[in-house]
């Protein structure tokens, strides 16, 4: 009965954050009618360039960019994009410090810990307004509540286990943590009874690896008040000083394009699928809609709309982490996100 | 003119019903037999497809499978050399090298070991062998970048304690060719436990798996792919769904949940023989697949069966025996026509012949009928049927102007006897001393009854009755003799007894046909009322009295006359008051029938008489015959039917 219901609720949720998401996918504070004459001088001598660097390969989790870039979006905006691609040992904070990105999307505890290691960043823009963080099981191993977890095997990857420590600990249980490369491989061969997943990825590579959704069980973090928000904009605090108005334009430019792409999904997955084959990626259209679709609902969730980080967010991901001594002490709210409107002008 | 609508055109026709009837049932056989034709021809190439699916699959397996084991026998061997070499590095590399080496199949193996177990102070040891341009190189992998530890390769087989071939992965190093890689778990035994210490792994191009899949072909259009144990494809002839797709990527794109049931089944394990229908990828068209699973490393292999191209010959067979079937129907069709014409057009014209011989015309010409079937018998019958109607026809002709004529006679013949009787009444309108009527109705057109009266001088009223034995001409011929002989016996001194005689005597002589008269005879003196009469044979009249009693006459024991040459008839004497009456009839009253042949009866008429006491002569008659008429009720008069009544006033 419980698990119905939880399972009902679930639907139910997405539900609403499809229908939330289809009334809006546009965010507030910018235009996608912008006139030229009031951006900085589009040719091309003029441009400024800028390095983004994503936090995973080439996917529609960052379709916006890749179909800003594509489309001229940001050029619009007097940005001349480069998109760094991704390796897997690239990590945001050396090359934010090093100066060869000057944007990255980052996570946001992600973000809090790079922040606390010395590198002064902050947040411009808070995209994400969900955690798409997961727990996965397979009806089949008898996992169908959090306390099933007790004593079995995790499998997650590094550097996030922070939402499973804590949930565990908020359920008093033992759970052993394997830590897991980038493939769900090791759950699928039954080497873990559970692993971790993100709703717009992992989670549909399993369902497209044969296991229908109703063999298996999943465990939302935000559904068990564990909202970790993700994908914000992320740049030094020079950088944001230096030129207010280059971080501005670019957050526009982001979310012009993000817009764009909620709005076009295949024109977006066209783009995503031709930049992910030319650098010999595998990639397939359903996959990458499936991850536009989600990536829609977890921006929109809740029909949030704005780009900030509310100080609840912040406050409540920064206290989990000094909980968990990964962080020795809090920035201060206003230190650690400034948001672009007040820099645009 | 051969018009076919228009023999079809009339539902309720011959014609109609046998072009309907035959030509539905030989089409219905057709399609039977059409049908299952197509239905054993359709199963015995299926079958014949399952058996070519079944061999294919299980053929291709088994070779994959050959290569595979020899394959892995290599690093399986290896790790067990290994495990009881001396661990020094030189060893480990010389092992490694030789690994590549002389296993051209291999293209790089490699040796990774657990965190800081080869050297306490290195977490990494990872030496690799591989192919660059012809040569071997070696390079030691393991750092921070590429932490081997969680990668599939190195983790999957640690944690589930076995041998395991890696998902498929593209590396262009090796050049640009889909790679799997082996890894075999390596054991040492510390303290009589066996403690993991690292994997040794055998990079291995599946150039050759990629190309004698492609070499499946079945029939035209037919292919064979390739799944890993995630369902990633790993061969097909759509390349770019290699390594991009899974089968269940497909099948969410096209929203088929039968590709996805038919991708589980195929990571589970599980084989089937073209029994499942499926939309072949490359060209839409419906398809068998039939898989079977790679036991050695996981995979399944599936094989399109094009089936529409297996059934060509089958629906060419089918459709040329319907072109042929259709043929002989319309053959069919047109022969039937032709008969059905050939019966029913000489029917038609035998039908219209008829018509015309109904109305007269024997003279009409009938249809020529060739043949010499029923047609032939129906024809010749129609034949003998006119000729005979014909011959009937002037036979009846005859016959009926030979019986017009002897009507008219007759009906001259009637005219004349009813003219010899009086007939105009009163008949002596100066004689108050009586008043008279009488009625003489013969049964045919000539009758043998009679009567008469007629004035003897100047007070004597002779009147006469009779009924002639037999009926019509005959009767009427010897009724008009009796009639005129009656005339000229009657003398004025003349008694009824010798007029009775006289007449007995004349119709007596030479009456061959022995022909006779009932005869009653009366002559009433007008002035005294003296009746004297003689009745020979005939039924006795009655006396209505002024008082209203009825009185019969005496029934007489004279017989009829005409019959005996000698007789002596007698006569009597009654006295007339004024205001009696006389009723005189013939049998044709008083045995005059009814349906049920029951006799009108002398009682009945007496109860009219006295019914009637104050009647005139004519009412009294005619009151007597509606009787009769009510009796009779329509039943044909059989007999001649005569009366007349006396009235004497004095």
């Amino acid at each position: 009965m419980k698990k119905e219901l939880r399972y009902t609720i679930l639907v139910i949720s997405l539900i609403a954050l499809s229908f939330a998401s289809c009334k809006n996918s546009t965010f507030e504070n910018t235009n996608d009618e912008t006139p030229l004459t009031e951006l900085t001088d589009t040719s091309s001598s003029n441009l400024r360039k800028v390095t983004f660097l994503p936090y995973w390969v080439i996917n529609a989790q960052f379709a916006g960019f890749y179909a800003g870039k594509e489309l001229g979006i940001f050029k619009k905006y007097g940005i001349d994009l480069n998109i760094i691609e991704f390796q897997p040992f690239y990590t945001s904070n050396e090359l934010l410090r090093t100066g060869e990105a000057d944007f990255a999307a980052i996570w946001l505890v992600n973000a809090i810990g790079v922040k606390a290691s010395g590198i002064d960043i902050v947040n411009i823009a808070q995209f994400s307004s969900r955690s798409s963080l997961m727990l996965v099981t397979k009806k089949s191993s008898g996992i169908n509540e959090i306390q099933d977890m007790n004593n079995k095997r995790l499998g997650v990857w590094q550097g996030f286990e922070l939402q499973p420590m804590t949930l565990f600990k908020k359920f008093h249980l033992n759970v052993e943590h394997i830590p897991i490369g980038s493939t769900n491989n090791l759950f699928l061969h039954d080497g873990v009874d559970i692993t971790a997943a993100n709703w717009f990825d992992e989670y549909h590579s399993i369902i497209n690896s044969g296991y229908n959704p109703d063999e298996l069980n999943t465990f939302f973090f935000a559904d068990y008040g564990l909202n970790f928000l993700e994908d914000g904009i992320y740049c030094l605090s020079t950088t944001l000083s230096k030129d207010p108005k280059l971080c501005a334009d670019f957050v526009k430019a982001t979310a012009e394009s993000w817009t764009f792409a909620f709005n076009n999904p295949e024109k977006a997955i066209d783009i995503v699928v031709a930049c992910a084959q030319k650098a010999n990626i595998p990639v397939n259209r359903v996959h990458q809609r499936w991850m536009l679709d989600r990536y829609r609902d977890l921006y929109f969730a809740s029909g949030k709309t704005t780009t900030e980080l509310s100080v609840k967010d912040y406050m409540f991901a920064a206290k989990v982490m000094k909980e968990s001594n990964l962080i020795q002490e809090i920035v201060p709210y206003e230190d650690f996100f400034k948001h672009y409107t007040n820099y645009s002008r | 003119m051969f018009n076919p609508i228009k023999i079809i055109r009339s539902k309720k026709g011959l014609a109609f019903k046998l072009i309907t009837s035959i030509f539905a049932s030989i089409a219905l056989i057709f399609l039977v037999i059409f049908l299952y034709n197509y239905d054993f021809s359709k199963s015995i190439v299926e079958k014949n497809l399952k058996m070519n699916a079944e061999n294919l699959t299980r053929n291709s397996v088994s070779q994959i499978e050959k290569i595979l084991y020899s394959i892995q026998k290599i690093p399986d061997n290896y790790a067990k050399i290994i495990e009881n070499t001396d661990y020094s590095k030189e060893t480990l590399e010389k092992i490694l090298q030789q690994v590549v080496e002389i296993n051209p199949e291999i293209y790089g193996a490699a040796l990774a070991f657990e965190p800081n177990l080869f050297d306490k102070n290195e977490k990494y040891f990872m030496p690799y062998y591989f192919r660059k341009e012809g040569r071997l190189e070696l390079l030691y992998l393991g750092s921070e970048r590429y932490d081997y530890f969680t990668m599939d390769w190195y983790q999957i087989p640690k944690e589930l304690k076995r041998p395991v071939w890696s998902e498929p992965y593209f590396d262009e190093g090796a050049g640009n060719t889909i790679m799997s890689t082996y890894s075999v778990p390596l054991y040492r035994d510390f303290n009589g436990q066996q403690q993991f210490i690292g994997i040794l792994t055998a990079d291995v191009s599946l150039d050759w798996l990629q190309k004698f899949v492609n070499s499946i072909k079945v029939n035209q259009t037919g292919y064979g792919f390739m799944i890993s144990q995630n369902g990633t494809m790993v061969t097909h002839p759509t390349t770019k769904l290699i390594m991009n797709e899974t089968i269940f990527s497909i099948a969410e794109a096209q929203n088929s949940t039968q590709l996805r049931e038919i991708g589980r089944d195929m990571i589970r394990g599980k084989s089937s023989f073209a029994e499942i229908e499926y939309h072949n990828l490359t060209t839409g068209q419906l398809s068998w697949i039939a898989y079977a699973p790679i036991t050695v490393n996981g995979w399944s292999i599936g094989i399109v069966f094009p089936v529409k191209e297996f059934m060509a010959d089958v629906n060419t067979l089918s459709l040329r025996i319907f072109a042929l079937a259709l043929a002989g129907l319309i053959i069919i069709l047109i022969v039937i026509i032709g008969i059905s014409r050939s019966i029913t057009s000489p029917l038609r014209s035998l039908s219209h012949a008829s018509k015309k011989i109904a109305e007269g015309d024997f003279n009409v010409e009938l249809p020529d009928i060739k043949t010499k079937d029923e047609m032939k018998e129906l024809h010749d019958s129609f034949v003998y049927m006119q000729k005979k109607l014909a011959e009937y026809v002037v036979n009846l002709q005859e016959t009926t102007s030979a019986r017009e004529k002897i009507e008219s006679e007759l009906r001259i013949a009637r005219e004349i006897q009813m003219g010899m009787i009086p007939h105009i009444f009163p008949p002596f309108p100066n004689l108050s001393e009586i008043d008279l009527f009488a009625l003489l109705r013969p049964a045919k057109e000539v009758g043998g009854d009679l009567y008469d009266f007629f004035l003897i001088g100047e007070d004597k009223l002779c009147f006469a009755i009779g009924d002639v034995s037999g009926k019509g001409v005959p009767a009427s011929l010897f009724m008009a003799v009796t009639r005129t002989l009656l005339r000229s016996v009657s003398t004025i001194d003349g008694s009824p007894s010798a007029v009775v005689s006289s007449l007995n005597k004349s119709l007596s002589y030479n009456n061959e046909s022995s022909m006779f008269v009932t005869f009653f005879v009366g002559m009433l003196h007008l002035k005294t009322g003296e009746l004297k009469f003689s009745n020979a044979g005939h039924n006795p009249p009655f006396m209505i009295r002024n008082n209203g009693k009825v009185e019969m006459f005496e029934i007489t024991k004279s017989i009829p006359i005409g019959l005996f040459e000698e007789i002596k008839y007698t006569e009597s004497v009654v006295h007339l008051q004024k205001g009696d009456k006389l009723f005189m009839y013939t049998d044709g009253v008083t045995e005059a029938e009814n349906l049920d042949k029951v006799l009108y009866s002398t009682e009945r008429l007496v109860s009219v008489l006295q019914k009637n006491i104050t009647a005139t002569t004519k009412q009294l008659i005619q009151c007597v015959d509606d009787d009769v008429a009510l009796h009779v009720d329509k039943y044909a008069q059989s007999d001649d039917l005569t009366m007349m009544t006396i009235v004497f006033y004095g």
